[in-house]
């Protein structure tokens, strides 16, 4: 099957192309293709990406394995990752999801009070 | 650390919880020194935001001490005095870079299930949900600071912290209610709701060159508070026809603009309508419930404003779409952009323009949260805002 996810990244695309190996898991692979465009407004770069899921590929693998979750979802959280990688320097998490973006996690929240010693 | 944490529907409890510790590199823990009880965390309190976990710390109106900040965090130093806004706002994204900083495109980690319920999500907001992140409140004795280099403002004049707190949410908010109304001179403006939202929201529609404001409530203690800080007309809609009164104190235009400081748990003195709100509401199919923002509507002259700062949820019935539409009402609303006005407020409160410490009727340790939440929701005692000391 065919899931897509998009982005639109306040970054050229030169940059966010040279750094998709930094997605995790990477947007970069033989089961994924990311294509670019200049978003209008200067407003940076539009980012899609088309993946075949249960293709191999270290994403394709992930969404494999993980039985149970929508992969269109894990694809969509790996580019809000990234997004948040490329355009603020980190993955942002909270205490409710100290992964940062995760589908899987949504449905299991940690309660929002700090995380202690377990982190 | 001691912090107050939502139970369950009505029921929150000072508990020890783990300190907060740094995750993020452009994080900031602050020990907090004030921290206040917003009438938004009511609709927590009340049940009627939905993704609530039990033990999660409440609160997001605080200020403190730097005691700690991650390595990104440049513009801080462990001992300044902080002020920090509501929503979390990375500064980076396309909604920040236009100032829409509660809607920062990144720093809600559950943007995928405020999707699923918005259509888009909004930014990340301390202590509200884990729709709206999961993120740890400050209502507790410390808390993290995500992009500690964005949103706090740095206090460097000795005000005392009660005059300066309310820059954390319901100044700006009130603020950006009066922004948005679009007041011009000689506009005569009405305010659903004279809690300290709506008397926030009177006080800077005065400081905006509004002739008249008007305030609409029930509760004869908070009119009056209305009356005497912001000179204020009074309306109970408790005792009076709301419209008809609005309509007789404008010789028949009605307001130019309408603010609503209410939002999803309004109520209305007319039976048949609260009850099926309530009853809507009850099996859920209807999440807010509507009585202030439909009179706000049908209250507003032809052509005026009707600015919401009002905290909705999810959906309502009988919106009076034919009002709006045919009568040219514009309509405005948001999360409070609290990045964009901490500056020129403060300069305001510096300046003695206004002090927006007037709200305030009870101070409480910290531990006394569970009581100042019930005293709040019941208007026991004359309460308008509870500040807490942690």
């Amino acid at each position: 099957m065919e899931c897509r996810a998009a982005a639109t990244i306040r970054r050229d695309e030169a940059e966010i192309r040279s750094r998709l190996p930094e997605a995790d898991p990477p947007l970069s692979g033989d089961d994924v293709v990311v294509t670019f465009a200049p978003a209008p407004g200067a407003r940076g770069t539009e980012v899609r990406a088309v993946l075949e899921a249960g293709s191999g590929g270290p994403l394709g693998a992930v969404v494999g394995a993980v039985t149970g979750t929508d992969p269109e979802r894990r694809l969509s959280d790996a580019m809000r990752r990234f997004k948040q990688l490329l355009e603020t320097g980190e993955v942002v998490r909270s205490e409710g999801s100290p992964e940062g973006a995760d589908a899987p996690r949504m449905r299991t929240q940690h309660p929002a009070e700090p995380l202690g010693t377990e982190h | 650390m001691r912090a107050n944490c939502w139970m369950g529907r009505t029921s929150v409890e000072v508990r020890d919880v783990p300190d907060p510790a740094i995750l993020n590199d452009r994080d900031a823990i602050v020990r907090i020194t004030s921290t206040a009880i917003c009438g938004s965390d009511l609709h927590l309190y009340d049940g009627f935001i939905p993704t609530m976990e039990k033990g999660d710390v409440l609160g997001h109106e605080f200020m403190g001490e730097v005691v700690e900040v991650g390595g990104g965090v440049g513009n801080l130093r462990v001992g300044d005095r902080v002020v920090v806004p509501f929503p979390i706002a990375c500064g980076a994204c396309n909604a920040c870079a236009a100032g829409y900083y509660s809607v920062c495109e990144n720093s809600n980690p559950n943007a995928g299930m405020a999707e699923q319920l918005w259509g888009y999500a909004g930014a990340g907001i301390f202590g509200y949900s884990h729709l709206t992140g999961g993120f740890a409140g400050g209502q507790a004795q410390y808390a993290r600071v995500p992009f500690a280099d964005v949103g706090p403002i740095k206090i460097e004049n000795d005000l005392p912290d009660e005059k300066v707190l309310f820059l954390s949410d319901i100044f700006p908010t009130g603020y950006m209610g009066a922004e948005m109304a679009d007041i011009r001179g000689g506009d005569v403006v009405a305010v659903w709701g004279a809690g300290p939202v709506g008397l926030l929201a009177m006080a800077s529609a005065r400081l905006l060159g509004a002739e008249r404001v008007i305030a609409v409530d029930r509760f004869d203690y908070r009119l009056r508070k209305a009356a005497e800080q912001v000179g204020a007309e009074t309306i109970d809609y408790g005792k009076t026809d709301v419209q008809e009164v609005l309509k007789d104190l404008t010789a028949g235009r009605g307001p130019d603009s309408c603010i609503d400081a209410v939002g999803m748990e309004a109520h209305t003195e007319v039976a048949p309508l609260q009850l099926y709100d309530r009853a809507k509401q009850a099996v859920r199919a209807e999440t807010d419930r509507g009585p202030a923002l439909r009179q706000a509507i049908t209250s507003c002259r032809n052509g005026g404003t009707v600015s919401v700062i009002g905290v909705y949820g999810g959906l309502m019935d009988k919106f009076p779409v034919g009002s709006w539409m045919n009568r040219s009402i514009t309509l405005r609303t948001g999360q409070c952009h609290v990045q964009r006005y901490t500056r020129p407020l403060l300069e305001r409160i510096e300046r003695g323009e206004i002090d927006p410490s007037f709200v305030i009727s009870h101070r409480l340790p910290l531990e006394e949260a569970p009581r100042g939440y019930e005293i709040f929701k019941e208007k026991q005692d004359e309460c308008t805002k509870v500040v807490l000391s942690a």
